[in-house]
């Protein structure tokens, strides 16, 4: 009996009427599947009583912002975006620690939708919340891997209500959902993006110099990535990103030495994230990247390529 | 048929009960202090893995199941996963200790002995593991019924009880027939 998408969504726009009842809620949109689907399923149940966010954390893909509003207006999901980058860069100086970053992205989120929230009365905040996220959050005897921000960097003390429609679910499951909505392969196969976002494909110390670096470098990425599958280079990875390492490398431009920033480019493959091996991407395409990240981003000066499997590893470097 | 996975702090506790489910069965998690009179009618039970050591944690309501097979007050079919394979060894008197080699991620399990758990599995398969304790020596009335190349007890199996255990996860996505192996498990015993 595999998981039934048209069933779930009936049953679960039923007991979010019964939760929610008259009452307001606000939704923590990100612009992944994960909260698209969760805000539609809540619109569905309570109409004009909620209202949807989004937060500029400053930590953000390039157009981010821009393209989740779009792409939400499309749905007739209204969506106010908050300008709040400068908080959470403020937030992260001089924090290293990853559980530490997470847990102040996670304080800082709500803190934003509580200052948000006093003009609108709400009483439920609505999140993509899908299983991986509680489960590696650790409790109940399971040792905690990573917080993820929407569990377990919440503050311990909160004013609105959780309200998690997708909590027993896995992102395959969740994309089924969306395909049943009708919400497009645009969002339905989007790939997933972790909710500290680049914070926590910044190795160390969250600077405004390494996200502007590492937000070209994953443009880079994922135009490369999606081209080679879209040509049937290859098969198309589950998620594909890069990050920045704290250290910096010896390299030559032009016969002057130079001394640069690292980064890594990581591909999987996957089906709910619980576990996942590394893509087996060609050589050519590996170089590909490598030579446009170094010959556009001159600040880059190395790049890796993550081979390693979930477990031991984890998917983020975080 | 209702089947209990008692959560033993696997990282894929929820992963089993959700393959189960997919495989139309009841199934629910219990925690390890859930009271064993829950159990009354519950028709098999998978103890799941865990961090830890099955020689030292606290085991729970995991540990009267097993006690009430040995005395025979009950004769649950039981499967372990991962921690609970190991448990299960420990708990009848096996050896548990740290393996030559840690296993995590990628390994190919090689079965030795056909059997209910691996009926129309292939003699060779790819499974993900994620443990460095291993099962040194089997409890007398097991017998080992597949091994790893760092592995030697992958899976085994009780003479005269219906108790199984295998040391890869059969849940996840990554492990070829996993799913074909839980089915096996719930239809067979």
């Amino acid at each position: 009996m595999p998981f039934d998408a048209k069933k779930f969504i009936e049953n679960s726009i039923l007991k979010i009427k019964e939760l929610i009842g008259p009452e307001k809620a606000i939704c923590a949109l990100s612009g992944g599947v994960d909260s698209t689907v969760a805000a539609t399923l809540v619109g569905k149940a309570i109409g004009k009583n909620l209202t949807c966010v989004f937060v500029d954390t400053g930590l953000m893909r390039e157009n981010e912002g821009k393209q989740v509003g779009e792409a939400l207006k499309r749905l007739g999901i209204e969506v106010k975006i908050i300008d709040a980058h400068k908080r959470f860069f403020q937030k992260l100086k001089g924090i290293v620690e990853p559980e530490e970053k997470r847990k102040i992205i996670g304080n800082e989120f709500i803190k934003v939708f509580e200052d948000f929230e006093k003009g609108e009365n709400a009483k439920f905040l609505i999140q993509g919340t899908i299983g991986p996220d509680w489960i590696e959050s650790g409790g109940e005897g399971r040792d905690t891997i990573k917080s993820h921000h929407n569990v377990g960097g919440l503050p311990k003390e909160m004013k609105l209500k959780l309200c998690e429609p997708l909590r027993d679910l896995y992102k395959h499951e969740v994309r089924m959902i969306a395909k049943e909505l009708g919400l497009g392969e645009d969002l339905s196969e989007r790939q997933p993006f972790p909710g500290p976002a680049l914070a926590v494909r910044v190795i160390g110390e969250v600077t405004q110099e390494k996200v502007d670096i590492l937000r070209k470098t994953t443009k880079i990425v994922e135009e490369e990535i999606e081209n080679a599958s879209k040509k049937g280079e290859i098969e198309k990875p589950w998620q594909y990103f890069a990050a920045i390492l704290p250290v910096k490398t010896v390299g030559v431009r032009g016969d002057e030495r130079a001394y640069q920033h690292t980064v890594v480019v990581r591909a999987v493959r996957s089906l709910d994230g619980m576990t996942a091996n590394f893509s087996p991407i060609p050589h050519k395409i590996l170089e590909r990247i490598s030579s446009r990240i170094t010959n556009e981003v001159c600040e880059v000066g190395r790049v890796f390529y993550d081979i390693t499997n979930k477990p031991p590893a984890t998917v983020e470097m975080e | 048929m209702s089947v209990y996975i008692i959560d033993l702090g696997s990282q894929y506790t929820h992963v089993i009960w959700r393959t189960i489910r997919d495989l139309g069965f009841d199934a629910q998690i219990k925690q390890k202090n859930t009271n064993i009179k829950d159990f009354a009618n519950v028709e098999a039970i998978i103890l799941s893995g865990g961090p830890g050591s099955a020689s030292i944690t606290d085991m729970g309501v995991a540990k009267e199941i097993l006690e009430q097979i040995k005395t025979g007050e009950s004769n649950y079919p039981i499967l372990g996963v991962c921690l609970g394979h190991q448990y299960i060894a420990h708990f009848f008197g096996g050896a548990i200790d740290k393996g030559k080699s840690a296993e995590y991620g990628i390994s190919k399990i090689i079965i030795d002995n056909e059997n209910d758990l691996f009926k129309e599995i292939p003699k060779e398969f790819d499974a993900w593991v994620s443990h460095f304790d291993e099962i040194k020596k089997l409890p007398a009335g097991f017998i080992s019924l597949a091994h790893s190349k760092d592995c030697k007890i992958e899976a085994m199996k009780s003479n005269d009880k219906r108790i199984y255990g295998v040391q890869f996860h059969p849940e996840v996505w990554h492990t070829e027939n996993g799913e074909k192996i839980l089915e096996n498990f719930l239809k067979f015993v």
